[in-house]
């Protein structure tokens, strides 16, 4: 099809539009890159800046080296997130499986059970009482306990089981397996697009997760802080930075930031296909 | 021909398209312009501090004298601006603000308006206290106390702007003051003030000290409350109807020092001193606001569906033929979400629904025992024990951490007592919610900003995801549209922590924006612009993740008809307003619905990572979740309100969740639910 003039103009028009997008996405947290590994001075004298003049690795050396907190939030955040995803995921599989058997005694109260929970909630203060209720107040469990079942997933999982043809487990059946057996052998495996999303899902929202922290941990237990929340407190308090001569609070600060963003900015474009296909299982279609 | 007529049912069909939309951004504004005016005109009695009004009558003579130079006038106003700014003000958000100086015979009126005053100094010490939520706060039994007998705290030493010290508590002159029941006069001793249910007691009212000396050219002062008088104290005060009371000055004896030119003499000093107790009462404004659009939006919902407006703006070609077969296919639906494929332009009869249709009605998955009364049905729990087993960890955990909870609402109707837990507390009604709807009370402030934020979310973010899909799906070059989508479709992962640090780096003082525009402005600081900040980096975040619903519904649409609409000799933006938007009318309908229904959320996250704690900026943006959230750390006594408020919240949102999600099944496309 020959293109018209206006329709060139507006496709020259549109990419460059696009482009300026893709600049205001990307620039603001290049910004906070370029920032991190500026020098001091040049950050006391210019602000933070896109360009960088005068590279130097001296606002990560200090995160690292004069904060044994930093590291360690580190590790808590990854403790907490690995077991957040492989609880989530076996947990949430296992009820989609059992609410997906036909025959089940009690598959529509049980489906109809956690469907609720995705109505209706008790909400922050009711949740709070409970979660310390338990005990588990200052306690890394508190962050993973109360997510770890989820609606959502559950219904996911179970939309894409019925996708797996009932011959399968028919013949499982035969075969002598237990209702165990086939969701781990059968099921899990066939399963792996809607398990990587989820999975990949909960490590996101988990790595991110501080208001969890917020009111949970107090300020004696900050070895148990996660390192989203930790950035916090280092945005919000110069005292956690060092803020000297020697050492740009800005630089820190942004330093901190970046840490805590690289695993999802370093996989995200990788795996970008499972997240966009947890978003459309579920949406219409013309 | 027949294109034709496609073209213009298209045409039409975009034409109530935008209509629709139309409709929504006029209910959205609707919702917020009431709530905004509810708010607002309460603004007066926002604190349950005695915001109000007041008259000062200044004795002409004395005031000339005092004035000097200056017209009388000029100094009263410099007076009182003098007072706002001691007391917080500023000039965005006065604490007192004269309105006008009347002229009599002998005095110069003064009319000030009275809002937000938690303090109010100087001029001589003139001290309106807040004691909210009095609970037996021993500063005020001891004032009060201190009162009855005139010795104490109410007659230490004062110390006044125009350095003179004053110490009042000597023998002679002293003031004892009770209090005076409002109803029927009877005198009230201050300790039955502090006890007694009717005043004090347990009840939410509210006390106000006042104190001043010294100020021998003020005549009298007249206040007006946003509240009932209950009771106020025996020395000087009359009462002019219920809300108001007139106080006059007395007389009493005191030392005198003047910190200038240290001089220390006993003489005269004119003393208005006392106290009012205030009963707020409901903001019957804002609750008949409430009931009003409730009733309209409902009066309205049921038209449309009656009317079939909605069903006839959504109705395409294929949910028409879609209609047919469900009415005659027998199909138990066991999921309540269908499973789509990512959309194609192959057929959309890939439906994939929990289990195909089958001559003999729906294939167990399970080897069925026959029948399903109760002896069977034991057998099937026999034979399905390892499927409770692997139901366990997730019911538990649903029992515990979602369950309990809901049954932790009952809160709302109670006032949390810690040692008493949940259940053991005492139960009181809907007194709660009364704290929350009436004048003063945080509703009205909570859902204006709630729905404005998420009004204004909606309103530039939808928009821009729509456009943006539109825009893409231009792009024919593979590599360039991973890349913007991409770009776009990151900031969603990101934590409003991340963007909070990404905030820091544009509006700190010396960050990028004040930089590039060369202004000192201190965004941090300053009200003016924070929706607008707020706003933005919502957009930013979610924008880009919004086109994905769009773009999906976009690559559905038939690419014969782009072409037979440029063959009709359509050009491009013809095509858009005829084949694009039309087609993607169902997909805008469900969204715009969806997004209605989230009126009510909000995104406490963001505004607790994003809004400095506490100070006139977060009071501007505080939402419901916000409020709830910070309420944790406050005192358990307010758990019960904070917990009503989130109820009321969820009540609403899902009301409005499940009501479009109604609206959305009468258009025949398929729905959550």
């Amino acid at each position: 099809m020959r293109k018209s003039a206006g329709e060139k103009t507006f496709t020259v028009f549109n990419y460059l539009l696009l482009t300026v997008l893709i600049l205001v996405f990307a620039l603001p947290y290049l910004l906070i890159v370029a920032t991190s590994l500026t020098k001091a001075e040049s950050i006391f004298e210019h602000g933070p800046s896109l360009i960088i003049r005068g590279l130097s690795f001296e606002s990560y050396i200090y995160l690292f080296t004069a904060q044994d907190l930093f590291l360690n939030s580190v590790g808590v955040s990854l403790f907490v997130t690995c077991i957040t995803v492989v609880l989530s995921v076996f947990v949430n599989a296992a009820y989609a499986y059992v609410v997906s058997r036909k025959g089940f005694v009690g598959q529509k109260f049980f489906s109809i059970l956690i469907l609720i929970t995705m109505l209706f909630s008790g909400g922050t203060i009711p949740g709070y009482i409970v979660t310390t209720g338990l005990g588990l107040k200052n306690s890394v469990w508190a962050l993973i306990l109360p997510g770890i079942i989820s609606a959502w997933y559950v219904f996911l999982i179970r939309s894409f089981f019925s996708t797996i043809p009932d011959s399968l487990d028919e013949a499982a059946r035969l075969d002598g397996a237990t209702n165990i057996r086939i969701l781990i052998k059968i099921y899990m495996p066939l399963s792996k697009p809607i398990i990587a999303t989820i999975a990949l899902y909960t490590a996101v929202a988990s790595w991110n997760a501080w208001t969890g922290a917020m009111l949970y941990l107090d300020s004696q237990h900050k070895n148990l802080y996660p390192l989203s929340y930790l950035v916090r407190e280092i945005i919000n308090d110069s005292n956690l930075t060092g803020g000297t001569a020697d050492i740009a609070a800005d630089g820190v600060k942004n330093a901190a930031v970046v840490v805590s963003t690289l695993p999802i900015i370093l996989v995200y474009p990788f795996l970008q296909k499972y997240f966009i296909s947890g978003v459309l299982v579920g949406s219409i279609k013309e | 021909m027949r294109e034709n007529q496609k073209n213009s049912s298209a045409i039409k069909k975009t034409r109530r398209g935008i209509v629709l939309f139309i409709i929504s951004v006029v209910a959205i504004f609707l919702l917020s312009a009431c709530s905004a005016a509810a708010a607002d005109s309460t603004s007066m009695t926002m604190k349950k501090d005695g915001s109000g009004q007041i008259h000062i009558s200044f004795d002409k003579t004395l005031i000339a004298d005092k004035a000097e130079a200056e017209s009388a006038e000029s100094f009263i106003a410099a007076l009182v601006d003098q007072v706002d700014t001691m007391s917080g003000g500023t000039p965005q958000n006065h604490k007192l603000k004269l309105k006008s100086i009347d002229e009599t015979a002998d005095s110069f009126v003064a009319k000030i308006d009275l809002r937000r005053i938690y303090n109010l100094s100087g001029v001589g010490d003139f001290r309106f206290s807040d004691a909210a939520y009095y609970k037996g706060d021993s500063g005020d039994v001891a004032m009060l106390a201190g009162l009855q007998d005139g010795t104490g705290a109410a007659f230490s030493a004062i110390n006044i702007l125009n350095g003179k010290q004053i110490d009042p508590s000597i023998s002679e002159g002293k003031i004892a003051i009770n209090g005076i029941d409002a109803a029927d006069g009877a005198q009230i001793s201050c300790a039955d003030i502090i006890e007694n249910e009717k005043y004090l007691g347990k009840k939410d009212n509210n006390i106000f000290f006042f104190r001043a000396f010294d100020l021998e050219y003020i005549n009298e002062i007249e206040i007006t409350f946003a509240a009932d008088i209950v009771a106020y104290s025996s020395e000087g005060i009359t009462l002019v109807d219920k809300n108001t009371v007139r106080i006059t000055p007395s007389t009493i004896r005191a030392k005198v020092k003047d910190v200038n030119n240290m001089t220390n003499i006993e003489r005269d000093v004119s003393c208005f001193m006392g106290f009012v107790i205030i009963q707020p009462s409901p903001n019957s404004l804002l609750i008949g606001g409430f009931v009003v659009l409730g009733l309209g939006i409902g009066v309205l919902i049921f038209f449309a569906i009656k009317k079939k407006w909605f069903s006839k703006l959504f109705r395409t070609e294929k949910s028409r033929a879609a209609k047919k077969e469900k009415v005659s296919a027998q199909n138990e639906a066991a999921t309540s979400v269908n499973s789509q494929n990512l959309a194609s332009d192959v057929s959309t009869e890939l439906t994939v629904k929990s289990e195909p249709p089958t001559p003999s009605g729906a294939a167990a998955q399970i080897p069925k025992i026959s029948g399903s009364n109760f002896a069977q049905k034991l057998r099937r729990i026999k034979r399905d024990k390892s499927l409770y087993l692997l139901l366990l960890p997730g019911l538990v955990l649903l029992l515990i951490f979602n369950y309990t909870p809901m049954f932790g609402l009952i809160l709302s109707f109670k006032e949390y007592d810690v040692g008493r837990g949940i259940f053991g507390s005492e139960w009181i009604g809907f007194d709660n919610f009364r704290t929350l709807f009436r004048a003063g009370g945080k509703m009205g402030l909570l859902f204006k900003n709630t729905v404005g934020l998420a009004a204004l979310r909606f309103l530039v973010g939808w928009p821009a995801s729509v456009i943006l899909a539109l825009l893409l799906n231009e792009v024919h070059n593979k590599v360039f549209k991973r890349t913007i989508q991409t770009a776009s479709y990151l900031p969603y992962f990101l934590s409003w922590i991340t963007i909070s640090g990404i905030l820091f780096n544009f509006l700190n003082d010396n960050g990028i924006v004040n930089r590039i525009f060369g202004i000192d402005h201190k965004w941090f600081v300053e009200t003016d612009h924070w929706w607008g900040i707020l706003t933005i980096t919502s957009v930013w975040k979610g924008a880009g993740w919004g086109t994905i619903m769009f773009l999906a519904g976009l690559a559905g649409i038939n690419s014969e008809l782009y072409e037979a609409s440029s063959i009709d000799g359509a050009g491009k933006l013809a095509q858009v307003f005829h084949v694009t938007l039309p087609g993607l009318m169902p997909v805008i309908g469900i969204s715009l619905i969806m997004n209605m229904g989230n009126l009510v959320r909000d995104d406490f996250e963001q505004i607790i990572a994003l809004v400095p704690t506490g100070g006139e900026i977060y009071s501007h943006t505080e939402v419901f979740g916000s409020y709830i959230f910070n309420a944790v750390s406050d005192s358990p006594r307010y758990y019960g309100v904070a917990t009503a408020a989130g109820l009321f919240q969820s009540l609403l949102s899902m009301i409005l969740v499940v009501g479009s999600n109604y609206i959305v099944k009468k258009t025949d496309n398929p729905a959550f639910f």
